[in-house]
């Protein structure tokens, strides 16, 4: 064989490694390695960060005022989505949703902070899983739909999701105008004063802004490296009491509001489908925020192939601590009850 | 014999200056190549840094390249990544990869341009992943010079194909600018066509596979390809069946390794989205967005069509020429599948036929390497102030504020200077195929409307 043919056959195949080589670590190294971890000292908190790369890192210790935090997590995936949503999107603009996909990224999102008790449920299982949690303060359910099925809301303040919400449920919603819709054997139902059943008041961007240019100054956004900017069908709570509203916001609507509800919540993001929300959701449900989240302390900064410590501090009574390395595209995070 | 030997020592003499200066040449295009490459490495169009990002993260987080959102293509430019990742990893302080910059929002609500971002990836980051891409450039030009020298063992023509690929903008602009893998497609396809000239069949299917794995359109080779292992091998015994079964080994060796995790999980469909859709948000197309895709489809069929033709073309012209012809065929089905759509990454592909052929053959396509070369800077350039993002949010050479307001003050709704960037620049790209072919096909053309022409035009 000649050199020249030589060098060519030695570079084909040099090449090709550095591809299997590439697949080597992206599929099978497991060389990428993060940890989290807290040490409570009085009215402190040690919250230990570790990374086998060099990636920013957060900790954030975060007082819920006593209303607890969502631990388990069900997402509603429409089994007959397509069949109205032509409809939704001429009536109300809804924006299209592949259920089960949203539903594996955001499941995904949750997992890779250490929130592993997701499930995925269709219509039947929603509705028992409503009618069994008689104490649903601990529970979140996060709706993709434009419609829900009439097993569980029509539009009435006795529908069991509305029971369930004023029980201490969480409700997330996703990608259209809240309750605009509820489905059965005849078809897809408007209902009329949605807004005000949710929030008492008409208050979802049904028409305006898409995206924002401003940010809610409440530090929730840095904390939590929210960055979807989309507020279509997000709230404007002004007026409304004890409502949060976090990320960006535009013309008093924003990416993300919680509005308490009974002994429950909403929180609605706004727009569609898109790799920040998914990011958001999995931030917003994984820290545990309620409305009556508040940011008590926070620390930030690089770890870079080791081990770093900090200190967050005061606790109260019902404080979480939320870790998270990644920054803007969070890598690995956890929450801790302390 | 002392006046021999004088002789000889000139002759020697002229020889290595000549290879003396060529090296120079090539030192000095490499030297100016890479030169060009560092500096536009700092600029980039955000939206696929932005994309990058997200991948490297995925892998880091252990998603692989399809379980989270975020990679749309097929894996080898994701496996180039996950490379890139573990080089992150163990050696560089990257800290936050990119960050959300609120001076920029408003671009992101500009109706229209769906991917202009506001999420802007530190310098420390865009260097380490348009690095592998710069290394491919280099070897796609070497490659190029490679092979226009054993095709006619001119040196200097050589030379000029290697600068007229590394120096030209299309390849500048898709790597350091856009950071996008086709230098990385380009190169395996003309290394396979350097390999089945060696007749290394098992390596060239290899090579090939991982072509046509990185970004699809080398897959419309495949035919010429073929037809050209069957005419290298007419002589030899089942008239090329061997070296066939041995490409196509290599070539579904590479795909099984290529495709492995994926196979092992059952979501191999995942690897093919960019066939389908790239968001996983199907169903709300419009009308528009449907005529695209069927327009854009259509085109393909049209371009796989002339594929077999020319395939059997070159098998039906016999031996006299093949090497010639093969070459001629590639370049002109790899100008036809870009003709729709003429963006500039795509048209990574071409560069290297152009520059083959420009050395090899016809001078006269330099001046379709030339308005190639304008209308891609032209395009590369259209989201103006927005390319110094990554500059401005990670060092104080400019402020944020001061891009965004020049950004917007060039922005007049549809007229935009972004827009008309973007269209002229099209246009060029566009008429710098139409130019290629025309070339092709003026013979043709010439002696068509001499005979009377289409329809009875002319005399």
């Amino acid at each position: 064989m000649d050199v020249g043919k030589l060098s060519i056959a030695i570079l084909a195949i040099v090449l090709c490694a550095a591809v299997f080589a590439g697949e080597y670590f992206t599929y099978y190294s497991g060389i990428h390695e993060y940890d989290a971890s807290v040490e409570v000292d009085g009215s402190e908190v040690h919250v230990s960060i570790s990374s086998s790369g060099s990636d920013a890192y957060t900790a954030v210790l975060i007082d819920n005022g006593g209303s607890g935090c969502v631990e388990s997590v069900l997402i509603y995936v429409d089994e007959n989505y397509d069949e109205y949503y032509k409809v939704a999107k001429a009536e109300t603009s809804a924006l299209y949703i592949e259920q089960r996909y949203l539903a594996e990224q955001i499941q995904n999102a949750l997992e890779n902070r250490s929130f592993d008790d997701v499930r995925l449920v269709g219509s039947a299982d929603l509705e028992a899983f409503l009618d069994s949690t008689a104490d649903p303060s601990s529970f979140g359910l996060v709706v993709m739909s434009y419609a829900l099925p009439s097993t569980v809301y029509t539009g009435n303040i006795d529908d069991p999701l509305m029971k369930w919400v004023s029980a201490g449920g969480t409700l997330y919603w996703i990608g259209s105008e809240i309750g605009a819709y509820f489905t059965d054997s005849d078809g897809l139902h408007r209902v009329e004063g949605n807004q005000v059943l949710f929030f008492g008041k008409e208050c979802v961007n049904t028409s305006g802004p898409t995206n924002a240019t401003s940010v809610v100054d409440n530090g929730f956004r840095e904390c939590l490296s929210l960055k979807n900017n989309k507020v279509l069908f997000g709230l404007d709570t002004n007026g409304i009491d004890g409502a949060l509203q976090m990320g960006y916001i535009e013309d008093g609507f924003a990416s993300i509001s919680m509005v308490p509800h009974g002994s429950g919540a909403i929180c609605v993001f706004g727009g569609g489908f898109d790799i920040d929300l998914i990011d958001d959701i999995g931030q917003i449900i994984a820290a545990g925020i309620s409305p009556q989240s508040v940011i008590i302390d926070v620390s930030s900064g690089d770890v870079t192939r080791s081990k770093t410590v900090v200190t967050l501090a005061p606790l109260g009574s019902d404080s979480i601590v939320y870790a998270y390395v990644g920054g803007t595209y969070m890598k690995y995070g956890e929450a801790f009850r302390v | 014999m002392e006046r021999r030997s004088v002789s000889e020592n000139r002759i020697l003499t002229s020889v290595v200056s000549r290879v003396s200066e060529s090296r120079h040449l090539l030192l000095w295009t490499i030297v100016i190549g890479l030169v060009i490459r560092i500096i536009m490495m700092s600029v980039s169009m955000g939206y696929d840094a932005d994309y990058w990002a997200v991948v490297i993260r995925n892998i880091d987080a252990g998603d692989g390249l399809y379980d989270a959102e975020g990679y749309y293509y097929t894996p080898v430019w994701g496996y180039i990544l996950g490379l890139v990742a573990a080089f992150q990893d163990a050696i560089l302080c990257i800290g936050e990869s990119a960050v959300r910059v609120i001076e920029a929002l408003p671009v992101e609500g500009i109706p229209d341009h769906p991917y202009l971002s506001a999420t802007v990836t530190s310098l420390a980051f865009n260097y380490s992943v348009k690095t592998p891409l710069v290394v491919f450039d280099l070897i796609l030009a070497l490659l190029v010079r490679y092979l226009v020298k054993d095709f006619c063992g001119d040196s200097r023509k050589a030379d000029l194909s290697f600068a007229l690929v590394f120096l030209c903008p299309v390849l500048i602009g898709s790597t350091c600018v856009i950071g996008m893998p086709d230098t990385i497609a380009a190169t395996f396809t003309v290394l396979t066509i350097i390999l089945l000239r060696k007749d290394m069949y098992l390596l060239a299917g290899a090579a090939f596979s991982m072509a046509v794995l990185t970004k699809f359109f080398p897959a419309f080779l495949l035919f010429l390809l073929v037809a050209y292992v069957i005419m290298r091998n007419r002589e030899r015994a089942h008239h090329g069946l061997p070296q066939m079964v041995l490409a196509a080994a290599g070539a579904v060796i590479v795909a099984g390794v290529v495709f492995l995790p994926q196979l092992i999980s059952g979501n191999i469909s995942q690897c093919f989205q960019f066939l389908t859709d790239r968001t996983g948000t199907g169903g709300g197309e419009d009308l528009l967005d449907f005529v695209i895709g069927q327009t854009r489809v259509l085109a393909y069929l049209v371009v796989l069509l002339a594929s077999v033709y020319l395939a059997y073309r070159l098998y039906k012209k016999g031996e006299g020429g093949l090497e010639n012809r093969f070459l001629k065929y590639a370049f002109m089905i790899v100008t036809l599948c870009l003709v729709y759509p003429p963006t500039t990454q795509y048209m990574v592909l071409l560069v290297p036929f152009l520059a083959m052929w420009i050395g090899i053959e016809d001078r006269r396509y330099m001046l379709s390497w030339k308005v190639m070369a304008v209308g891609s800077m032209i395009y590369m350039f259209s989201s103006n102030a927005l390319m110094f993002l990554s500059l401005a949010e990670w060092t104080n050479i400019i402020s944020v504020d001061t891009l965004i307001s020049i950004f917007l003050t060039l922005d007049w709704g549809l007229v935009s200077i972004m827009n008309v960037m973007f269209v002229v620049g099209g246009i060029m790209q566009c008429a710098s195929i139409i130019l290629v072919l025309y070339i092709m096909f003026e013979y043709r053309i010439k002696a068509h409307f001499n005979r009377g022409g289409v329809n009875g035009i002319s005399g």
